[in-house]
C-alpha cells in the first residue's frame, strides 16, 4: 500500500473517531445508551486500525528494519 | 564463495533445500546447520567462521514472537547487532554477519533473504584474510 | 497415529501464520499472543464483573429484578452485561485457542509441563466460572441449568448428596442458593490470579498483555457487539419457583454440556467430561516425537563449567524459563575466574529445556551442552569451509 494511501486512511479514520465520538453525546442527550456504546465500540476499533496503519508507515515498531 | 547458515532446528524447513552434503541446492555456496535455538549461538562462533575462512555467516530464527523458547530470536538479534560493532573495531565488514528470522513454511521469503546476503557478500572488498590465532594488532594479509 | 496427527497439526497450526503475517506483522500476530489474548479478556472480566457486583442482589426475588434495573434503568448498564458476556465468550475462545496452539506446536514438553498443568486447571474453572456467570441472572435458563448441574454432583460417586446439599445449602433451592454461587463466581475468580503465579512462575517476562492494536480493536469488537440490536445481551423469563423449565436458548462457549444433557444422562456428560480433562492432563507425557529423532532440540541438559564461570549473571538474565539461579560462590576456586567471583550460575535441570539460549549469553564459556559442545560447532564450522562450493 503506497504512503499516501495510508495516511489518507489515517486521517480518515481519525475524522470518523470524532464523527462518532460526537454520537455519543448525542446518545446521552436522548437517553439512547445503546448508540453511544456502539459508537464507543467503533472508536476504539478505528484506533486498533490506525495503530496498524501507523506500524505499516513505520512510525512506529521496532527499528523499522525486521516488521513486515 | 563460502557461507555457513545456522539455522534453528523450529525455523524454516531445511531438509528438502540441502543436497546430502548440508549445503543449499539453491546456493551451493552455502552451508547449513541446525542449532537447537537460535539463541543458542554464541556470536564467538560466527566470528570463529570468518576467520576459520567463510565469506559470510548468518542466523536463522523463528518469526519474531514465535520463538518456540519465547525470546531467543530477539535475544540473537541483538547479540548480532552487538558483535557487527564488534567486527568493526576489529576491521571485519560487519555485513559479513547477519539475522534472519523465518518460520516453517516460509522457505520462499527464507531463499530470497540468502540470495541477497550472497549478492551484498560478493559486492564486499576482498573476504577477511584467514588468522591463525588471537590476532596482534594489524594482521598482515595473507593469502587465501 | 497420534505421532503423526500432531506432527500433522504442527505444519498446519504454523500454515495459518503465513497468512495472517501477510496482512499483520510477524511480531503483532494474534496467534502468538494467545495467552496475552486471554489475560486481558480476563482482565475485561474483572473490571465489568466489579462495576456489575455494585448493581446485584444476590436472593431468589432481588437477583433478576436488580439485573433488569441494571440493564433498562442504568445508563449503559445494557453495555456493561454486554461486555461481560462477550469478554468471558472471548476468554474461552483464547484460552482454546491457547492449548490448541501450545498443544500442536510442542510448547509442553519436558520442563514446560508446569504451565500445562496449571493451564487445565485454569481451563476447567474458567468454564465452571462461566456457568456460575448464567446461573446468577435466575432466569428460567438459570433454575434449568442449575437442576442440570445438581443431578450432575448428585451422580458423584460417594460425596455426592453431601456435594449437592452443600451446593444449595439445604435441601431444596431457597435463598441460601445464590449467594453461594456468587461466592463460587467471584472466589474462584480470585483464585485464578494464583493458578496464574504457578502458569508464570516458571517463565520470564511472560507475554501478558497483546500488542495495543489488539487490545483497542477486541475491547471496540466487544463494546459494539454489546450495543449493537442483534446481539445485545437479554435475560429470559423471571425463574419461577415451582417450574422446572427445559427449553432455552443456548450459549456454545460454556453451555454446551447443558446440551448434551437432551440425549444423556447427567451424570454420563459429566464422567465424559471428566476422562476428556484426565486425558488433557496427560499430554505433556506423551511426545510426539521419540527423543532421538528430536535430535538438536534434546541435546541435554546446559551444564554449568564451574572452572570459567565468573558470576556475570548474564545467563540468569537471558534463560526464557528462569532455569538459572546464581548461588553465592563461597569457596575460592582453583581457577582464576573461580577465585574472584561472588556468584555462581547454577541451572535447575527441573526447568531446563535445552534450548541452548544460556550458551550463546556466555561470553566465558562457562556453559555447554552435552550432546551439542563448543568443539562440535568448531568441527561443523571447519568442515563446512573445507567443503568444495559445488557439488
Amino acid at each position: 500500500m503506497g504512503r499516501p494511501v495510508l495516511l489518507l486512511a489515517i486521517v480518515a479514520l481519525a475524522g470518523a473517531s470524532l464523527l462518532l465520538a460526537a454520537v455519543i453525546v448525542l446518545g446521552e442527550l436522548r437517553d439512547a445508551y445503546a448508540l453511544g456504546g456502539g459508537a464507543l465500540g467503533g472508536i476504539l476499533i478505528a484506533y486498533g486500525l490506525i495503530v496498524l496503519l501507523l506500524r505499516r508507515l513505520g512510525l512506529i515498531g521496532p527499528r523499522g528494519a525486521e516488521g513486515k | 564463495m563460502k557461507v555457513i547458515g545456522f539455522v534453528c532446528d523450529w525455523a524454516v524447513a531445511t531438509a528438502d533445500l540441502v543436497d546430502d552434503q548440508g549445503r543449499l541446492r539453491a546456493f551451493p555456496a552455502v552451508h547449513v546447520v541446525r542449532i537447537p535455538c537460535s539463541g543458542f549461538m554464541r556470536p564467538d562462533w560466527l566470528e570463529s567462521a570468518l576467520r576459520a575462512g567463510a565469506d559470510g555467516a548468518f542466523v536463522t530464527g523463528c518469526p519474531y514472537g514465535d520463538c518456540l523458547n519465547r525470546e531467543g530470536n530477539y535475544l540473537m538479534r541483538d547479540r548480532v547487532d552487538q558483535l557487527g560493532r564488534r567486527l568493526q573495531r576489529r576491521r571485519i565488514d560487519p555485513q559479513r554477519v547477519a539475522m534472519f528470522a523465518h518460520g516453517l513454511h516460509d522457505r520462499g521469503p527464507f531463499l530470497n533473504e540468502v540470495g541477497a546476503f550472497l549478492r551484498r557478500l560478493e559486492g564486499l572488498p576482498q573476504a577477511a584474510p584467514a588468522r591463525a590465532a588471537r590476532p596482534a594488532p594489524a594482521a598482515a594479509e595473507a593469502s587465501e | 497415529m497420534y505421532r503423526w496427527a500432531l506432527s500433522w497439526l504442527l505444519r498446519q497450526t504454523v500454515k495459518l501464520d503465513v497468512y495472517i503475517n501477510r496482512v499483520y506483522p510477524a511480531d503483532w500476530n494474534p496467534l502468538y499472543y494467545t495467552g496475552g489474548l486471554s489475560h486481558f479478556f480476563l482482565f475485561v472480566l474483572v473490571i465489568s464483573g466489579i462495576l456489575l457486583f455494585f448493581y446485584y442482589v444476590a436472593s431468589l426475588d432481588g437477583a433478576y429484578a436488580s439485573v433488569a434495573y441494571l440493564t433498562d434503568q442504568v445508563p449503559y448498564g445494557a453495555i456493561l452485561r454486554g461486555i461481560h458476556r462477550y469478554a468471558a465468550d472471548g476468554f474461552i475462545i483464547a484460552v482454546l485457542l491457547h492449548l490448541f496452539r501450545n498443544w500442536f506446536t510442542d510448547r509442553y514438553l519436558f520442563a514446560r509441563d508446569g504451565p500445562w498443568i496449571s493451564g487445565m486447571f485454569l481451563l476447567i474453572l474458567g468454564g465452571f466460572i462461566g456457568i456460575n456467570g448464567y446461573q446468577l441472572v435466575w432466569d428460567q435458563r438459570a433454575q434449568a441449568i442449575t437442576l442440570v448441574f445438581v443431578e450432575m454432583l448428585r451422580a458423584v460417586p460417594a460425596a455426592g448428596s453431601a456435594l449437592v446439599r452443600l451446593f444449595l445449602g439445604g435441601a431444596g433451592i431457597s435463598d441460601a442458593l445464590l449467594p453461594r454461587i456468587l461466592f463460587l463466581h467471584v472466589g474462584t475468580a480470585s483464585f485464578l490470579y494464583i493458578l496464574l503465579w504457578w502458569h508464570y512462575v516458571r517463565v520470564r517476562h511472560p507475554k501478558v498483555w497483546p500488542p495495543a492494536t489488539w487490545v483497542l480493536t477486541l475491547l471496540g469488537l466487544i463494546t459494539l457487539l454489546a450495543a449493537l440490536p442483534g446481539t445485545r445481551p437479554t435475560a429470559g423469563v423471571a425463574a419461577q419457583p415451582a417450574a422446572t423449565p427445559t427449553a432455552y436458548p443456548l450459549d456454545v462457549f460454556f453451555l454446551l454440556p447443558f446440551w448434551l444433557v437432551n440425549w444423556l444422562p447427567a451424570a454420563a456428560v459429566a464422567g465424559g467430561l471428566t476422562v476428556l480433562l484426565l486425558l488433557g492432563y496427560v499430554i505433556p507425557y506423551i511426545r510426539r516425537e521419540s527423543v532421538p529423532q528430536m535430535g538438536v532440540r534434546h541435546a541435554g541438559v546446559a551444564q554449568v563449567i564451574d572452572g570459567n564461570c565468573t558470576g556475570c549473571e548474564l545467563c540468569y538474565y537471558d534463560c526464557p524459563y528462569n532455569a538459572i539461579v546464581m548461588v553465592p560462590s563461597l569457596h575460592p576456586g582453583a581457577t582464576k575466574a573461580a577465585a574472584n567471583r561472588k556468584l555462581l550460575a547454577v541451572v535447575m535441570d527441573s526447568r531446563c529445556v535445552e534450548c541452548g539460549i544460556c550458551i550463546g549469553a556466555c561470553p566465558f564459556e562457562a556453559l555447554e551442552l552435552p550432546k551439542f559442545l563448543e568443539a562440535d560447532v568448531l568441527r561443523r564450522i571447519e568442515q563446512a569451509v573445507a567443503q568444495p562450493a559445488t557439488a
